[in-house]
């Protein structure tokens, strides 16, 4: 018996690929309504300026080029899964589990300085909401990046390569999310 | 995926690679967009209102490559471009959604005057960070070369003096807080119900695979297929190729 995440829905799609356009559906109302709330009240508050001024846009770009990078390696590991080479995914997948390491990585140094320098959740509201919606994205990269080992695992023995373009999905949501946060956060100050 | 799955030889003919490229391109004009930007003082006239130039070049090059970076991600990398109608429709029902939150929302926290009502603490606020940006750094980042504005700082109760921005003696942060909480609380019912759509038809999907209930359901759903529309509407769900 095939599994039922491979199996073809009423909708047409299989079902493992609607659970995730269904995540992705509410995810876009979460980070959606965070984001949404950031831009009414920066709009509302030019003074904020003088706290977004002290997000470094170096450490913003260069974790934007790790996520889309990231995205990359992503779609070539489903790319290799859609030829049946499970292994050349999984080393795709690994690649991609890097980039999310890389950002992780660079997120905490990015926390530990702008915390030393007495930039915490509860300085004001600008920090409030940085905290909360890079916090928020950064718990789903790790997610993904938990997901897509154990879909790994599996992609290098050829099992269940059809889970390679699914967290490839959820994965590249995660970096339009990132499209967006680095010009609200680091860009337009 | 196949049309793109293409390779025209090389790493370089990789059609995602391409596109790869193209979003780091993108991200270079995104970052030099606003660094250009806040070089020009120009002011222009656009539908009779004075704009300047300089900004409105920041804001479109985070913006508007924001947008197009995302288009593209979602194109070539999500394939949404060629996924069946329905992916589209729940997606675009969430956004839908958020757009109405924001539309109801936004009147309030955005402005501060409206033609009933004035924010005063608002105002307040926004004219006392101004006046004196210190306000926006933390506590204690203002020892050593800040030490005496914050001396200053502290004979007007800055923190103190917060306590009545809004109406009903909320704060900034408490607006903030029960602005996000307010747009967390309905964007969570959307996803339960969203979810909860989504668990039925995973439900009805199951039970399909049980021969005793394709049986008793299957005279059912003939009928209802029969109704007018309804083969129709499941044909621009679904795709041709499936209804």
């Amino acid at each position: 018996m095939r599994p039922i995440a491979t199996t073809r829905a009423a909708t047409g799609i299989a079902t493992g690929k609607l659970a995730v356009w269904w995540v992705l559906a509410s995810e876009v109302v979460i980070f959606g309504g965070l984001l949404a709330s950031y831009v009414m009240h920066r709009l509302g508050h030019p003074e904020w300026a003088d706290a977004a001024v002290h997000t470094d846009v170096r450490i913003g770009a260069f974790n934007t080029f790790v996520l889309l990078t990231s995205s990359l390696t992503a779609v070539l590991a489903h790319q290799a899964a859609e030829r049946g080479d499970g292994k050349k995914a999984a080393r795709f997948l690994h690649f991609t589990i890097l980039g999310a390491v890389t950002f992780l990585g660079v997120k905490s140094y990015e926390w530990f300085t702008e915390i030393t320098h007495g930039y915490t959740i509860t300085s004001n509201t600008f920090w409030a909401f940085y905290y909360s919606a890079a916090g928020l994205h950064a718990f789903h990269v790790i997610a993904g990046a938990v997901i897509m080992a154990i879909v790994a695992r599996d992609a290098a023995k050829n099992l269940e390569l059809h889970r390679v373009e699914l967290i490839g999905i959820y994965w590249h949501f995660v970096d339009i999310v990132w499209i967006f946060l680095f010009p609200l956060l680091y860009i337009a100050k | 995926m196949d049309a793109h799955s293409e390779d025209r030889g090389g790493l370089f003919g990789n059609h995602y690679v391409r596109i790869y490229l193209l979003l780091l391109a993108l991200l270079v004009v995104s970052i030099a967009g606003p660094v250009v930007g806040g070089t020009i003082d120009k002011q222009v006239e656009i539908f009779g209102r004075q704009i300047g130039l300089g900004m409105a070049l920041t804001l479109t090059t985070a913006f508007g490559i924001a947008v197009w970076k995302a288009s593209l991600v979602i194109k070539h990398f999500m394939h949404l471009s060629i996924e069946r109608p329905i992916a589209k429709i729940f997606l675009g029902a969430s956004v839908l959604l958020l757009a109405l939150f924001w539309g109801g929302v936004a009147p309030d926290v955005q402005l501060h005057e409206g033609r009933m009502w004035e924010n005063l603490g608002a105002k307040a606020a926004v004219a006392r960070g101004l006046a004196e940006p210190e306000h926006a750094e933390p506590e204690h980042a203002a020892e050593g070369e800040h030490a005496e504005e914050a001396a200053h700082a502290s004979l007007v109760p800055t923190h103190k003096s917060t306590d009545n921005l809004l109406p009903g003696g909320y704060n900034l942060a408490h607006a903030g807080f029960w602005t996000v909480l307010a747009l967390v609380a309905v964007g969570t019912n959307a996803v339960a119900i969203m979810l909860s759509i989504g668990v039925l038809i995973l439900i009805f999907e199951t039970l399909s695979h049980i021969p005793l209930v394709r049986r008793l359901l299957g005279p059912i759903v003939a009928v209802v297929m029969k109704l007018p529309g309804v083969g129709k509407l499941r044909a621009r769900l679904v795709g041709a190729g499936e209804a």
